[in-house]
């Protein structure tokens, strides 16, 4: 759900005159801390359960502290899924990959919508924010038969492959390079002799790294989480994406709940630190971008 | 060779990858996914049925069922998690706050997780001898089966996937409409003030009117989302290994949602074309859906 319209409300420098209302801060507080625990707790909830045996879990009052289970839980969840590290693994370099070509090709278009003018320009523009709209599901089916006819299922390419042509993230790089940075610089570098792809990779990437990064970030996440497409598309456990493992051992009755939640503690912590490390900077990117502010 | 066509020479290089991949990757999908929805469709044979699928479609019960899921779905997750968030952010937004830089990463976390794991670890919240249960029997309630697995009845599933895609994506909201706030001039406000509207008139007459582009860009990805609910339901309702078997959408499909039924459709029951015709159902919803709310928000020209 990052996907960004093409909004424009200007975003004026935020002001900081200080107010003469009273803060309307104990109600605030309130709100804003019953808010936080309970976006965080359930987190909590599942590290710790994690520790305790599934027939504990289940038993009428549920445990409120540490439990001695992990070992057993873990060697449960290897038992169940001997692939489970290397799901992990598969993630990691579907996020990879997949952000480096999105970052790279997203730039690259982006650029070329910013500082070049060419015949058809506008239309095609237009033409890729109204891709922006198509909702996922609609592409599915067809996707999927398409993926088998190419011989691409249990392989990383449809994942990496496709990456090459996100609307959003050419979108985004668009608006980053046409107003953050000085058209000057594009024409010193020319006359410096500077040719047009060496302009590009020496100039216009490096100075787009902050928006690159955001992009990248959110890219990342979504590759890591990866699993409607995975489900369908990798039939052997070795190609599992962590989602797809996890969702695997889920089973209608008798699941190991105990081997299952430390599955899904082991696959939270990237993603915790990805909130501790980056989230301010996610964050400022994201909701400034969402709104055409720079 | 002139220069500008030198340029523009260039210039279709660089953007020549998106437009091709997208061909590729998005126009030939969506293309071939139109044709899909009226043929029955096997790896071997294709066969062209007409509006077969589209006249299955509006006797199916079951899509029918999944229809209203996902409608209700949508209605209650976009009206509360709006309502919800635009609270939330007016408290963030409020002079003299310290701490926001914790609350903002708090609210971000359950954004970034998986909907999977969220699913299965909500699974256990919402269990029968769950943390929910346990917490609402402190106080006299209950116990709820949240998810129907102990009584057969589906009464409570759509609350929970509600609750759990509230829970996960509120936060996110959040931070979309405290940008908006932030973009709003205090100025504006303090004239008001001066005027004499109180805070609720502020909020009514300026604040919302000018956070309407925010809004119908929130509530657009909203509706999109939850019209697509797909990974959390199906973990909290039994997970893969209930697909195939009827139970897909937990008791009394009263989770099915219509993503979960174009799975199901085509990965289970192996009917591609079907499956299909449902994804085009779902389309033309989300296109009216967006091109209404479009309608409704700047009804007053405000824009």
């Amino acid at each position: 759900m990052s996907q960004a319209a093409p909004l424009s409300i200007a975003h004026p420098a935020i002001r900081r005159t200080p107010s003469r209302r009273p803060a309307r801060a104990p109600i605030a507080y309130a709100l804003l801390w019953l808010a936080a625990l309970t976006a965080v707790l359930p987190f909590a909830w599942q590290f710790m359960l994690a520790t305790h045996s599934t027939s504990d879990i289940a038993g009428t009052t549920p445990p409120f502290s540490i439990g001695g289970d992990l070992a057993t839980n873990y060697r449960a969840l290897m038992a169940y899924a001997p692939y489970f590290w290397r799901s992990l693994a598969n993630s990691a370099v579907i996020g990879v990959a997949s952000t480096a070509v999105t970052v790279l090709f997203s730039a690259l278009g982006g650029y070329a919508f910013a500082r070049y003018d060419f015949p058809a320009k506008e239309r095609l523009f237009w033409l890729l924010l109204l891709t922006m709209m198509i909702p996922g599901q609609l592409g599915l089916i067809p996707w999927y038969i398409q993926m088998t006819w190419m011989g691409w299922t249990n392989s990383f390419l449809p994942f990496v492959v496709p990456a090459v042509g996100n609307a959003f993230g050419t979108f985004w790089m668009r608006q980053y390079i046409s107003s953050a940075i000085s058209p000057e610089l594009f024409d010193a570098a020319r006359m410096d002799g500077c040719g047009e792809l060496s302009t590009f990779w020496r100039i216009a990437f490096p100075l787009a790294m902050p928006a690159a990064a955001t992009l990248a970030i959110t890219t990342f996440i979504a590759g890591w989480n990866a699993f409607l497409g995975p489900l369908i598309v990798m039939t052997d456990p070795s190609m599992y994406t962590y989602a797809v493992a996890l969702a695997n051992l889920r089973g209608v009755h008798g699941t190991d709940v105990g081997a299952l939640l430390v599955g899904c503690s082991i696959a939270t912590i990237p993603m915790l630190v990805v909130t501790i490390v980056g989230s301010r900077r996610l964050i400022d990117g994201l909701t400034a971008g969402s709104f055409g502010g720079q | 060779m002139t220069e500008s066509t030198r340029r523009a020479v260039w210039a279709y290089l660089f953007v020549s990858p998106f437009y091709l991949s997208f061909l590729a990757f998005g126009v030939f999908p969506i293309g071939f996914g139109f044709y899909l929805a009226f043929t029955r469709w096997t790896p071997d044979t294709t066969t062209w049925v007409g509006l077969a699928n589209v006249v299955n479609l509006a006797q199916d019960g079951l899509i029918h069922r999944a229809l209203y899921n996902s409608l209700w779905l949508m209605g209650t997750i976009t009206v509360l998690q709006m309502g919800i968030a635009l609270l939330i952010a007016l408290a963030l937004s409020s002079t003299r706050l310290r701490g926001r830089e914790l609350f903002r990463a708090a609210f971000f976390l359950p954004y970034v997780t998986s909907p999977v794991v969220l699913g299965l670890l909500w699974g256990a919240i919402f269990a029968y001898t769950g943390l929910l249960n346990y917490a609402l029997g402190l106080v006299g309630v209950g116990p709820v089966d949240w998810l129907g697995f102990v009584t057969g009845s589906g009464t409570w599933i759509k609350p929970a996937i509600a609750l759990v895609t509230i829970w996960q994506y509120f936060g996110w909201n959040v931070l979309l409409f405290s940008a908006g706030l932030q973009a709003i001039p205090r100025e504006i406000g303090e004239a008001a003030r001066m005027d004499g509207a109180n805070e609720a008139q502020v909020l009514r007459w300026v604040t919302l009117p000018l956070l309407s582009r925010v809004t119908f860009f929130i509530a657009s990805i909203t509706v999109i989302g939850s019209m697509q609910l797909f990974d959390a339901p199906l973990m909290l309702l039994g997970g893969v290994a209930g697909a195939g078997s009827g139970t897909l959408g937990g008791a009394e499909a009263s989770g099915l949602t219509l993503a979960m039924a174009i799975y199901d459709t085509a990965f289970n029951y192996g009917q591609f074309g079907y499956a299909a015709a449902i994804a085009l159902l779902l389309f033309g919803l989300l296109v009216l859906l967006t091109t209404g709310m479009r309608r409704l928000l700047f009804r007053e020209g405000l824009n």
